[in-house]
């Protein structure tokens, strides 16, 4: 009896490893119990609706910090101020003073990727970072904005020159056919990695849980165990570790990137 | 991942050159080795770009201490 019991779980978690690389979240279970268009609708968007609780969630923090400024601020409001400076010294500290232009959205950036990532280690969420498709938005917006400030910020022609290497002399104007097309791959290159580095990572970590979560309840499923080995454990550490690095990895190039696309003068000091 | 971003890109945008104007395999095989030089200068300038941050952090640190 035991034995077959056994057999039924290993089955299951197999099948489970087949198909689902992560761990169950609320949309999952509402797909799995009710079969309407509502359900339907949230498993087809899973990852856009966790995006969005993400954003959410940050606009709600926000809200409440920001409502009342305090000059001896509460707990919530010294975090927060404490998080926005750091960020600016961060970005500031790349780019030089001028970088404090960029701090809303390398900032948002950094906050809306952590809170992303740290969201797989919450019970019945997940990660929404651990799908290319955010990612490769995030890298997207990233591409748009950077590509952006390098028009703003030198002009089109300028922004041309940029791309074709500066040439000042006969050997620069010479070496152009070749500079043009490696620079635009360059360019190009930089939301490629950006997404599969995030995606990557994230999706790796949660596969990682999810394996060890069923080892959990394979390890318990002798006695009939509703709940299994917290083998997990660990790991959630290490993901919270690994969530911040990326997160600020991501923002971090994004800095380094827009740094590169200012004209000289403006990013040496 | 760099590394292994610049020649994808470029056997992808050379398998839609090849594609489109016929210059199999020349297309592919020169843009794959674009993509690499162009991820070996990308991660250059990164690490030049980290390395002066470092450098100019060190020497605000001296100039301060002094």
């Amino acid at each position: 009896m035991v034995e077959e019991h056994m057999h039924e779980v290993t089955h299951q978690v197999a099948h489970a490893e087949e198909g689902l690389k992560e761990l169950a979240n609320w949309i999952t279970l509402v797909n799995e119990y009710r079969h309407g268009s509502v359900a339907h609708f949230l498993h087809h968007w899973e990852n856009v609706v966790f995006s969005l609780t993400a954003a959410l969630f940050l606009v709600g923090i926000s809200f409440l910090a920001a409502r009342k400024k305090l000059l001896i601020p509460t707990p919530l409001q010294n975090a927060l101020e404490l998080a926005v400076e750091s960020l600016d010294n961060l970005v500031t500290g790349i780019i030089g003073p001028r970088g404090r232009a960029y701090v809303p959205f390398i900032g948002t950036l950094f906050l809306y990727i952590l809170i992303q990532n740290f969201m797989g280690l919450v019970p019945g969420m997940k990660s929404p970072t651990s799908s290319l498709n955010t990612t490769a938005a995030l890298a997207i917006c990233v591409f748009g904005y950077v590509q952006g400030i390098g028009i703003k910020e030198n002009g089109i022609l300028g922004y041309v020159d940029h791309l074709m290497g500066n040439p000042r002399d006969l050997v620069g104007w010479i070496m152009t056919p070749l500079n043009l097309p490696l620079h635009i791959l360059e360019e190009l290159i930089k939301p490629l990695s950006l997404s599969l580095r995030l995606f990557g990572n994230v999706l790796g970590e949660d596969s990682l849980i999810a394996a060890f979560v069923g080892l959990g309840i394979l390890a318990l499923s002798f006695m009939k165990s509703p709940i299994g080995l917290p083998l997990q454990f660990p790991f959630l550490l290490l993901s919270l570790l690994l969530g911040t690095i990326q997160a600020l990895v991501f923002s971090l190039l994004t800095t380094i990137y827009i740094s590169l696309m200012l004209p000289q003068e403006a990013h040496e000091h | 991942m760099v590394f292994a971003a610049g020649p994808i890109l470029g056997f992808a945008i050379g398998w839609w050159v090849d594609e489109k104007w016929g210059f199999d395999p020349w297309g592919k095989t020169i843009l794959s080795l674009l993509g690499f030089v162009a991820s070996v200068k990308q991660v250059i300038d990164l690490i030049k770009k980290a390395t002066k941050d470092v450098s100019s952090d060190v020497s605000e640190d001296t100039s301060n201490n002094a």
